[in-house]
C-alpha cells in the first residue's frame, strides 16, 4: 500500500465514518457499532477492486456496513436470537433524547419512532435509509439492494401507514 | 418533488437527527490503516482472517468459498488503482458535494480569482431579513464581519449570498438549505481537510477549486462553473430537521476561516 493511498483512504474513512456508524446503529449493531464500522472499512478496502468507478462510493460502502452488521448479529452467539428478531431500528436499543425539546414534541417523536419500529421490516428499512439517514432514493435502493421501483412503492406504503398512526398522536 | 418534503417526512428527518449516535472513535482511521497496512489488495483475501469475531461453524465453508472467489476477482482487476477510484467519488457535506479529481479540468471561460459574487443567474439584491424570509430560515451572520455589504438570494430562493469587501479582499458567505437533489458541486484536486465548527461537521478546501450549482435531478447546471478560492463548509441543523449549509470563501487559512465561522450565532 503506497503512502499516498494510505492518506487517501484515511480521508475516506474520516469523511464517511459518522454516516457509516449511523447506518450500523439503525441496522441493529447496537453497542457494537464501532467494531462493525471498523470491520466494514477494512473489508471495503480489501474489496476496493470490486468497486466500480462511477457506481457511487457512499452507497457501496454503506451496503458493506449493512452486510457487516447482519454478519455481526448472526455471529454473536447467545444474543443472536434476540437481535436477529430486532433488526433495523430496534426500538428497545434506541431512545429519543429530549433535553432541549419541548415535552410535547419529544413525546411525539417517541411515538413516531415506535410507529416506524412497528412497521414491517421491509418498509422500516426504506424509511430508515430515505429519511432517518437522508439517503436519496437511488442510494437507498443500492444500500438495501432493491430495485428502484420497490423502494418507491415501499416508501409510499410506509408513509401511508405512518400517516394513519400519527394522525391520532 | 423530492425536495418538497411534507410535514411527516420532515418529522422523520428530524427523528433521524435525534438518533445520531456518539461520533466514531477518534482513532478509527488509524486503526483501519493499521489493519490494512501490510495489505496489497492483490493478495489480501488470502491473508484475511476473522479478527476476534466468533462465527457460527456452519458459516465458515461458505465464507471461505466467498473469499476464494473474491481472491480470483481481485487478481483479475488489480490493475485498477482502487483507492484512487474511490477517493474520486463524492464526499457529501450538507448541500455541497465535493468531488476529488486527479487534476484541473479544461478551464471554463468564467475564470475568477478569490471570492466572486457572480455565480448563478442575476441574484436579486435584498435585505438580510428578506433573505431569511425567502430561505425560510433565521440564519446567522458572523459577528466578526459585522453587517454584510451586499445580500442577495439566488437559485430559486435556496441560496443567500452575503459579501463583505471587494475584489481580491472580498469575503463571501453562502447559506443554503441542504438537499440531496440540488446544491453545489465542487471539484477539487488537493486534499480535503475534515474539521469542525463548534462541534459541527465541516470541511476545509485549502486550494482553488471549481464550483458549480447543480440540480441533481437532471438539469445539471444553471451557470458555467467558476473557480473558487479556499473555502470552509460547515453544516448546522435547523429546528425543523433540515440542515443549513454555510460556505465561507475569502479567508486564506483554515485558522482565519474558523475565527470567522465560530462567530456565527
Amino acid at each position: 500500500m503506497r503512502a499516498g493511498e494510505r492518506a487517501a483512504y484515511a480521508e475516506l474513512v474520516v469523511a464517511h465514518a459518522p454516516l457509516a456508524k449511523r447506518v450500523a446503529v439503525l441496522a441493529g449493531a447496537g453497542g457494537d457499532a464501532d467494531d462493525v464500522v471498523q470491520e466494514a472499512f477494512v473489508k471495503a478496502y480489501r474489496s476496493l477492486a470490486t468497486f466500480r468507478d462511477g457506481s457511487g462510493f457512499r452507497p457501496w460502502l454503506l451496503r458493506i456496513v449493512v452486510n457487516e452488521t447482519h454478519n455481526h448479529r448472526r455471529g454473536s452467539g447467545r444474543r443472536a436470537e434476540r437481535e436477529r428478531r430486532a433488526g433495523w431500528l430496534d426500538a428497545q436499543s434506541l431512545t429519543v433524547p429530549d433535553p432541549a425539546e419541548e415535552a410535547l414534541s419529544a413525546a411525539r417523536r417517541r411515538t413516531l419512532l415506535e410507529a416506524v419500529s412497528g412497521l414491517p421490516a421491509d418498509q422500516r428499512d426504506v424509511i430508515a435509509c430515505r429519511y432517518l439517514l437522508e439517503l436519496s432514493e437511488a442510494e437507498t435502493s443500492q444500500v438495501l439492494d432493491l430495485p428502484a421501483g420497490t423502494v418507491k412503492s415501499r416508501l409510499h406504503r410506509a408513509l401511508s401507514a405512518l400517516r394513519e398512526v400519527m394522525a391520532d398522536a | 418533488m423530492p425536495d418538497q418534503f411534507d410535514a411527516l417526512e420532515r418529522e422523520l428527518i428530524g427523528l433521524g437527527h435525534d438518533l445520531v449516535p456518539d461520533p466514531p472513535p477518534a482513532g478509527l482511521a488509524a486503526a483501519v490503516l493499521d489493519r490494512i497496512a501490510d495489505d496489497d489488495p492483490l493478495v489480501a483475501p488470502a491473508e484475511w482472517r476473522p479478527t476476534g469475531r466468533r462465527r457460527s461453524e456452519h458459516g465458515r465453508p461458505m465464507r471461505r468459498l466467498a473469499w476464494a472467489i473474491a481472491a480470483m476477482v481481485v487478481a483479475v482487476v488489480a490493475l485498477v488503482p482502487p483507492v484512487r477510484a474511490a477517493v474520486m467519488e463524492l464526499l457529501h457535506i450538507g448541500g455541497v458535494v465535493v468531488r476529488v479529481e486527479p487534476g484541473p479540468p479544461p478551464l471554463p471561460s468564467t475564470r475568477g480569482s478569490g471570492a466572486s459574487p457572480t455565480l448563478g443567474q442575476g441574484p436579486a439584491s435584498v435585505t438580510l431579513d428578506e433573505a431569511r424570509r425567502m430561505l425560510g430560515f433565521d440564519f446567522g451572520v458572523p459577528a466578526a464581519l459585522g453587517p454584510p455589504e451586499t445580500v442577495s438570494v439566488s437559485h430559486e430562493g435556496r441560496v443567500a449570498q452575503l459579501t463583505w469587501g471587494e475584489g481580491t479582499a472580498m469575503t463571501r458567505l453562502d447559506v443554503l438549505v441542504g438537499s440531496p437533489d440540488w446544491g453545489y458541486l465542487k471539484r477539487v484536486w488537493t486534499a480535503v481537510t475534515p474539521t469542525g465548527v463548534k462541534g459541527r461537521e465541516a470541511v476545509w478546501l485549502d486550494a482553488t477549486h471549481e464550483i458549480e450549482w447543480i440540480d441533481r435531478r437532471g438539469v445539471t447546471q444553471t451557470a458555467p462553473p467558476r473557480l473558487a478560492g479556499p473555502t470552509l463548509i460547515w453544516v448546522v441543523p435547523a429546528p425543523d430537521g433540515r440542515e443549513l449549509t454555510y460556505r465561507l470563501e475569502g479567508p486564506s487559512t483554515l485558522a482565519a476561516a474558523l475565527d470567522i465561522a465560530t462567530t456565527v450565532p
